[in-house]
């Protein structure tokens, strides 16, 4: 009269599996055959120069959207100070250069995304605010700040560091991916070989048994919203060294850029579920989504919906996950 | 007494009735039916059934298989309102009212009498309301706010709620497990006079004093099955505890003969009012230590401020002598305590994580080096843990969502067991898991006490709590009113004990 459990599995309980199946690998086919109808479509698409040209186009979108990624593991939805920061960072790290140095003036820029992390999950962490209405003052708060500092005109960089970092290149690849291809290997250890990545995860997965098990949630919460201001402010840096200035509106779109790409790399938008191969592969999806749609000459207004398309569905198949899993 | 001969005719048939969830079997062709003017017990364990029964009856889950009769016809619930219409109330554990309206506005909630123009007729409510209460002997102001309540007065408008719809069928679910013993017998009162006008009265308890006292009929279930169905002329307390549990209470509580050791937890005056004040005891290495009480009595936030996870107003804990800091869970981690919650699915367990995951939740630490796992001691300290507590299936890798509720609970105890601890604080342990799994949790507890480790277990289960303990500690409101040892426990006592304290509380 015991219970046994595997010999009689409902079916609808397999048919989530399949749907779990889907959110967890359904990404890296979808960008596949995204790449096999690109290759059809035109011949300039499996061109390194092509390869190059999506690369660049994501390469500031990945930096936001790993800082993203833990945020939402660890169970805080979305950072919207992300705008803030970058125009922040990029204000102040071409504002100061010419006075402290390009290294220090990099640190500086670093450190105030920090700063601005640390208080953003302080409040969420700490305090139990709502982070969509804690970051998003932020942002406001931040551009409100650089408005009244560099006005709305350009602040332009000046010294030689600052214009080498912008146009550097290793082997012919600007100096922006590699970064960008370091933080990801830093990210993808810190969450799926640290402690500090299975807290995350724990805590986003299951806030009160977390903190039964005696793990440090509130701190936990904090440090994602550090990472998420801390790489929202390199890509901030590299960004206006890259352009040669900086001004309040340079990161206007990123955060939703970025949620997007975790979102349909599969990342429960609830929270404990993700991997950062799948929001490389999400920032990979929507860059190539993007190169194919321009390949094959679709209008503008049409590369909008099928985008949206896609988010919605990505975000849809995350309810059904859900569904399917607290049943 | 009256006996089943004396009652009506079926009013309700449930035939074979099976119900699926995920994984598991809740109910397997129950069948079950209630006469007009008797009172019919459900009993059996937390997980039996009974709710699930209870729910499908009410119209919250539609069963997978089987059929529902009244007054002999087939009837089919699409949702609650189908089964009210039917003539169908039930009265919860949970008070589900509307604590800023009035006892008549919530007798009445969404059926009250309305003027031509829309507007509620006041008046017209009261008086109903009153009305009603009188039936039912209630001594209650239709007038007050449900708010200001007592326990056992909420009740009473849930019940008048239940009434005001001429049910023909009134399901009780645990009705005593928050009220005073002054209240309980209100309550009876109530129950015989609803029998008396020819309702069919369902009865679910844990309390079988109670039910011997009470039922004309009892059914007893046991993981989703029906075990019997007996004229409660016909069986005694123990033959009870033998349909319900399917063994005897020593095969489902083996108990060991420990020579205990020092104090190990010591716990001096501990408060946080309004909720718990003044509570001191302390546990022996070895020794298991029960803690009875109502449910609200303070229980679980006492284990809670003991492990640290809410502050404490005052007080001292300490293991083996050194303090335990308040509102640190990680420092009494290290401390010696270790903590199995009442809630199993949000505070023990990340649901989405794996069984291994979960295992060394709280020793992630231990398992790594300048902050990086070491995934291979990771994998044989998980497999260690799964093996000494024989968790099914064996998989490291298996969502702990998917295991059954014993299954989830031993994952739970391996977590704790994984940082040695002490002293080990078991919040309702084996609640809702099958009886098999429960005999196991119990025998993992008792090696656990022979090994040394002081355990504090807090369950509802006088069963369980008189069967496995040393001594009992009785709590009510807020405070420890009662101290039994092993070879004076009886359920009369404890819940004397219990209940009476209660009321001096409030008075």
């Amino acid at each position: 009269m015991t219970l046994s459990v595997a010999s009689h599995v409902p079916i609808r309980a397999r048919a989530g599996a399949a749907v779990v199946l889907l959110a967890r690998y359904g990404i890296y086919v979808g960008l596949v055959l995204l790449c096999v109808c690109g290759a059809l479509l035109s011949s300039a698409f499996l061109t390194s120069t092509n390869f190059l040209n999506i690369g660049l186009s994501v390469g500031y979108v990945g930096f936001v959207a790993i800082g993203m990624a833990f945020v939402v593991i660890g169970g805080s939805l979305i950072d919207l100070s992300i705008p803030g920061v970058i125009a922040g960072a990029g204000i102040i790290a071409l504002a100061t250069e010419p006075s402290i140095g390009a290294l220090p003036a990099i640190v500086l820029a670093i450190a105030v995304g920090c700063f601005v992390g640390l208080l953003n999950g302080a409040a969420v962490g700490y305090l139990g605010a709502n982070p969509v209405l804690v970051t998003y003052s932020a942002q406001i708060i931040i551009l409100g700040i650089a408005q009244a500092v560099a006005g709305a005109g350009f602040i332009y960089a000046h010294g030689a560091a600052f214009n080498w970092l912008g146009n550097a290149t290793i082997a012919g690849v600007p100096l922006v991916l590699p970064i960008l291809a370091a933080c990801l290997l830093g990210a993808y250890v810190a969450l799926s070989r640290s402690t500090f990545g299975r807290q995350v995860f724990a805590t986003g997965g299951g806030y009160q048994a977390s903190r039964v098990a005696g793990l440090p949630v509130r701190r936990v919460v904090m440090t994602t919203f550090v990472i998420s201001g801390a790489l929202a402010a390199v890509a901030g840096v590299l960004m206006s060294t890259a352009l040669g200035s900086a001004q309040q509106e340079i990161g206007i779109g990123y955060e939703f850029n970025a949620i997007t790409a975790v979102a349909i790399g599969g990342t429960s938008l609830f929270g404990g579920e993700g991997s950062i191969g799948r929001v490389l592969a999400g920032v990979l999806l929507v860059g190539v989504l993007n190169n194919v749609m321009i390949l094959a000459g679709v209008s503008i207004d049409s590369q909008g919906i099928v985008k949206g398309a896609i988010i919605v569905g990505a975000v849809a198949l995350d309810v059904v996950l859900r569904r399917v899993r607290t049943r | 007494m009256s006996t089943a001969a004396a009652s009506g005719p079926p009013v309700l048939r449930m035939r074979a009735i099976s119900k699926r969830f995920v994984g598991v079997h809740a109910l397997t062709e129950v069948s079950f039916e209630a006469r007009a003017g008797e009172i019919h017990a459900i009993v059996g364990e937390n997980g039996a059934g009974k709710s699930t029964l209870m729910k499908i009856l009410s119209g919250v889950h539609q069963p997978d298989g089987g059929e529902i009769e009244i007054d002999g016809r087939p009837v089919h619930f699409s949702g609650p309102n189908a089964s009210q219409e039917l003539g169908v109330a039930m009265v919860y554990q949970d008070f589900d009212l509307v604590p800023e309206l009035s006892v008549a506005e919530n007798i009445f909630l969404g059926c009250q009498p309305v003027s031509r123009l829309g507007f509620v007729r006041r008046a017209e409510l009261r008086k109903q309301a009153q009305a009603l209460l009188d039936e039912l002997a209630a001594d209650l102001d239709p007038s007050l706010t449900v708010k200001n309540l007592s326990a056992g007065q909420r009740q009473l408008v849930q019940i008048a709620q239940a009434c005001a719809r001429q049910p023909r069928i009134v399901v009780f679910d645990e009705p005593t497990s928050a009220l005073t013993g002054h209240e309980a017998d209100n309550l009876f009162k109530i129950i015989r006079r609803l029998k008396g006008r020819g309702v069919a009265v369902v009865y679910i308890s844990h309390r079988l004093a109670e039910v011997m006292a009470i039922a004309d009929r009892v059914t007893a279930l046991r993981d989703g099955c029906l075990v019997a169905t007996r004229d409660i002329a016909e069986v005694s307390q123990d033959d009870m505890v033998h349909l319900i549990v399917g063994r005897t209470i020593t095969e489902l509580f083996p108990k060991s003969e420990v020579v205990f050791g020092e104090p190990v937890l010591n716990v001096q005056g501990l408060s946080r009012p309004p909720v718990f004040d003044d509570i001191s005891f302390s546990v022996r290495a070895g020794e298991i230590v029960g803690m009875a009480g109502l449910v609200g009595a303070g229980r679980t936030e006492i284990a809670r401020a003991i492990f640290g996870l809410d502050k404490r107003a005052g007080g001292v804990v300490t293991v083996n002598g050194a303090a335990v800091p308040s509102g640190h869970v990680d420092a009494a981690i290290r401390a010696g305590l270790g903590f199995v919650p009442e809630e199993r699915k949000t505070d023990g367990l990340v649901l989405d994580e794996t069984v291994s995951q979960n295992l060394v939740l709280s020793s992630l630490k231990a398992l790594a080096k300048l902050g990086i796992i070491n995934r291979g001691r990771e994998r044989s300290f998980a497999q260690g843990l799964v093996e000494r507590l024989d968790v099914r299936p064996p998989q490291l890798n298996r969502q702990v969502m998917t295991l059954s509720g014993g299954n989830q609970q031993k994952v739970v105890l391996g977590k704790c067991l994984a940082s040695s601890p002490k002293v080990l604080i078991l919040d309702e342990p084996t609640a809702g898991i099958d009886v098999a799994s429960k005999a196991e949790i119990h025998r993992l507890i008792g090696a656990l006490a022979e090994t040394g480790v002081a355990v504090l277990l807090i369950s509802s289960e006088l069963t369980e709590v008189i069967a496995a303990s040393d001594r009992i500690l009785v709590v009510a409101g807020g405070r420890i009113v009662d101290e039994v040892a092993r070879a004076d426990a009886t359920e009369q006592r404890i819940i004397r004990g219990a209940t009476g304290a209660g009321e001096l509380a409030k008075a």
